[in-house]
């Protein structure tokens, strides 16, 4: 049997076809992706690479999918209109709330609820059941989904059920609660996490039938998975219920296919993208997670993420001059030359006309803005479907006194789609992309070459000293930063300000390296360009893997289904009873307490693994125990894993 | 006219006697001669207060003779608060009380004053506090932290659900957690979770002020 692996990244969607016994990589493919649509991207490097393979589609066994779709659902604020109940909470305030306006959290509206549980697992005050069936009712016909969380459910759950209950009871849309998301405290957090959660089960639900329709028309019947913020893979149905652990799936899925290629337990892998370099650690086979969970957009969640590190330099990096004549290569991202000149065919004659190698659009958002008469004609004006320079543009509206503050504003708050020089157009000119345009490619480094008095050749040189160097700097930062605490801030940046000296080589005389203990592996088409600098100037070995550059698809198919549940056993001091979280389970013994833990946990694991798609199912138990001297056992803290390789009976049709 | 070191001696003396009268002449002295009211405070009477402390550790002072100690601190405090000086050692708000199921409230209340002393907002909740109201009333009084206290091993646990609270509610590492008594130990309140322990109430302003701090 074979896998199909596809991760969307910000330009390109991978897709690779593995042998499933020994993981021989048979075929890879690679397409632009499609932000209007991302199934389009997917379903095109689908078939490339399925054409590219031989392989019949019965052959198919198991397709994963690593995609950006949620994250960026979250970060340009798009889903569902979302009800939110709130249990036990008595001031809204203090987790991000006004009920008055209801804004700060993406929701519709929000009923607080009388109830919710204390630290210990008893009821703080009974549920208040007619304000719940009263805002429901109200909520009904204006929202698409509920989202429901009360004080320490995590401890007791009841409450938040039985809120779910009612509202199945009325209808069929979904209902989220945070207990089902998060094990740990922090109901700010838990509230966030089931509201975003809710809110972008729509936008994947339509992406799983999308990709599904496609697969079934092309005979193929395996079931399909997605990759989590972990590098976790679950299949569609739970996915639906878990829409929010994709976030950060991109990074995951570069981590684990560049430890899988480096085939090393020690290992730092950066992936270069297109927008960003991404930068993560393995030690000791394990990836690195921030168990506290992923911060998206601004809202802190307690969803499990790959510890990633994105460095705003990647392929398609601005390369520009600034105002003291200096070359520069990002942060921000623009769209290559070379890929411009497809869209707008007219580009390379507008270059030529112009002398400019930068030119102006309007982004999907800011087509859709409605202002006063200058705004819109302000966007009238950027919009056409051509490119505009900066210059042509102040022309254009030579009446407009603010047209140069407007244009500032508008472009800092992203609405303004810029065209440009950048990394991915001069690989082109050296032949090392061969997917866009050269000659537009070649026309704008001319131009910004002469602009500076040197070669396209010397420019190439200079761009490429820039990008290691960003890249080698911020990686000797965070492997410092990893280890080292500092008691303030202007300790860290003098020792950013050393390892700068360090990395640029410019201290005179005098020598100073720094020695990386691990290899690097590099991810992604551009890594053999970079990497092998950035190691040589760390002092460490480089790997470059045979098919890094579909690191990520691979890393999206050979992750395995996880599934976690978290306990707590404490001992109460005034009975000496061990009692068991959630719920209440009451034990005068701590032994039988922890059998019984043991036992539940294993049971609630399994059946989610095996719900989210794993076979073969093992289980992992860590368990930490807080005893104090002369006081002996506190509390426990006991997580239960079950993991399984994913099943490869087909899905339900 | 007494020295500024007689003055001290005098309200640490006073203080150690439990002797009242004598007590405010010494205060008087004090504000008369514009010592600093802090340093009166600290060096004189908390001298005192800490011999009392130290007696009562090793067994040679019982507690009525702290309570008369205590009385006399009290009244040099009301006598030299109005001359404090506004600039406060330890600015912030805390608040204070002993755990639910415990009423043993001597310590909490030497705390209290030591705190007051140095110019700390002190929202006592008294004994015997349900450990919902610590958190409810950190947030009526925007607090910066909480003190508890504890003189029962069976209730002391009770300090781990008041710092679930603030976790749960967002309001740590915000609000800080300082706890105290007799049998609890640095290890045990690091494992609840605190961010500050003290041995003595003249330790716990340092710990206050560490951690207003941020250090």
């Amino acid at each position: 049997m074979f896998g199909v692996g596809i991760s969307s990244g910000g330009s390109f969607t991978d897709a690779v076809i593995m042998d499933l016994k020994d993981w021989r990589v048979i075929a890879k493919a690679k397409s632009p992706t499609t932000y209007q649509d991302f199934s389009l991207g997917i379903i095109s490097s689908l078939d490339k690479v399925l054409l590219a393979s031989q392989i019949p589609a019965d052959q198919v066994g198991l397709v994963s999918l690593a995609t950006t779709l949620a994250t960026n659902a979250i970060i340009e604020g798009r889903g569902g209109r979302i009800g939110l109940i709130l249990i036990g909470i008595k001031h809204l305030e203090l987790v991000g709330l006004k009920p008055e306006t209801a804004r700060d959290l993406p929701v519709h509206s929000v009923a607080s609820i009388v109830g919710g549980h204390g630290p210990d697992g008893i009821e703080a005050a009974p549920l208040d059941v007619g304000g719940v069936r009263e805002a429901v009712k109200h909520m009904l016909g204006e929202v698409d989904g509920f989202a429901v969380s009360g004080l320490f459910s995590v401890r007791n759950p009841e409450h938040e059920l039985t809120v779910k209950r009612m509202i199945a009871q009325t209808c069929s849309k979904p209902v989220v609660c945070g207990h089902e998301l998060a094990g740990s405290l922090g109901i700010y957090e838990r509230t966030v996490t089931a509201v975003l959660n809710a809110r972008i089960i729509p936008i994947i639900e339509r992406l799983m039938k999308e990709v599904k329709g496609a697969l079934a028309q092309r005979g193929i019947s395996a079931p399909l998975m997605l990759v989590r913020g972990d590098g976790a893979l679950m299949n569609e149905a739970v996915a639906l219920e878990r829409a929010i652990e994709t976030i950060q799936s991109g990074p995951a899925a570069s981590v684990i296919g560049g430890k899988f290629l480096a085939s090393k337990d020690d290992v730092v892998v950066m992936d270069i993208g297109s927008t960003t370099t991404i930068i993560s650690t393995v030690k000791a086979g394990t990836v690195k997670t921030d168990e506290s969970g992923a911060t998206i957009s601004g809202w802190k969640t307690r969803v499990r993420a790959v510890d990633a590190d994105a460095l705003g330099n990647g392929g398609d990096s601005r390369i520009w001059i600034d105002d003291a004549g200096r070359l520069k290569v990002g942060p921000r991202r623009v769209m290559p030359l070379a890929f411009a000149s497809i869209d707008f065919p007219t580009l390379k004659e507008k270059i030529a006309k112009s002398g400019s190698w930068e030119f102006i659009n309007a982004s999907k958002a800011m087509r859709k803005v409605d202002g006063s008469e200058l705004i819109n004609r302000f966007i009238g004006t950027v919009s056409r479907l051509e490119p505009i320079t900066l210059d042509g543009l102040k022309n254009e509206l030579s009446d407009v006194p603010v047209v140069d503050h407007l244009f500032k504003t508008l472009d800092e708050a992203g609405f303004i789609a810029r065209i440009g020089l950048t990394p991915t157009d001069l690989m082109h000119i050296k032949g090392l992309f061969p997917l866009g345009d050269i000659e537009a490619a070649r026309m704008g480094a001319e131009l910004l070459a002469k602009t500076l008095g040197i070669t396209a050749e010397e420019l190439f040189d200079r761009v490429w000293k820039i990008m290691v160097h960003k890249i080698t700097l911020r990686l000797t930062e965070l492997q410092n930063s990893g280890g080292a605490s500092y008691s303030n801030s202007a300790d860290q940046s003098a020792v950013i300000g050393v390892l700068e000296s360090v990395v640029s080589g410019a201290l005179g005389d005098l020598k100073i390296s720094c020695t990386l203990n691990s290899p690097i592996v590099g991810i992604g088409a551009p890594a053999h360009l970079f990497i092998p600098q950035v190691a040589k100037e760390l002092n460490t070995e480089a790997i470059i893997p045979p098919n890094h550059e579909v690191g990520a698809a691979i890393g999206a198919l050979i992750g395995n289904v996880a599934s976690t549940s978290e306990f707590l056993i404490k001992k109460e001091m005034a009975t000496s009873n061990f009692v068991v979280f959630p719920g209440r389970h009451v034990f005068t013994e701590l032994e039988p307490a922890v059998e019984f833990t043991l036992k539940m946990g294993k049971e609630v694991s399994f059946a989610q693994a095996k719900r989210a798609g794993a076979a073969e199912i093992e289980f992992r138990v860590e368990r930490k125990d807080k005893v104090v001297p002369n006081l002996g056992f506190m509390w426990s803290e006991i997580k239960v894993t079950a993991t399984g390789r994913p099943s490869l009976e087909g899905r339900e049709k | 006219m007494a020295t500024k070191e007689e003055i001290l001696a005098g309200l640490a003396k006073a203080v150690i006697d439990g002797d009242v009268d004598t007590a405010k002449k010494w205060a008087q002295a004090a504000i008369d001669s514009n010592i600093d009211a802090f340093e009166a405070l600290t060096k004189g009477c908390q001298q005192g207060m800490k011999v009392m402390g130290d007696r009562y550790s090793a067994g040679e002072a019982y507690i009525p003779e702290i309570m008369l100690s205590a009385d006399a601190m009290y009244t040099t405090m009301d006598m030299l608060r109005p001359h404090l000086k506004a600039k406060a050692v330890a600015p912030g708000t805390i608040v204070m009380g002993v755990i639910e199921g415990d009423v043993h409230d001597i310590g909490k209340n030497i705390v209290k004053m030591m705190l007051e002393a140095s110019s700390v907002n002190v929202v006592d909740l008294g004994r015997d506090v349900p450990i919902a109201a610590f958190v409810d009333k950190v947030k009526e009084v925007n607090a910066n932290a909480i003190g508890m206290s504890s003189l029962m091993t069976t209730c002391m646990f009770k300090m781990k659900d008041v710092v679930d609270m603030l976790v749960e509610q967002g309001l740590k590492p915000k609000v800080k957690v300082m706890v105290g008594g007799a049998p609890i130990s640095e290890e045990f309140a690091k494992s609840v979770g605190a961010d500050g322990y003290a041995p003595d109430a003249a330790e716990a302003v340092k710990v206050f002020e560490k951690l207003m701090r941020g250090a």
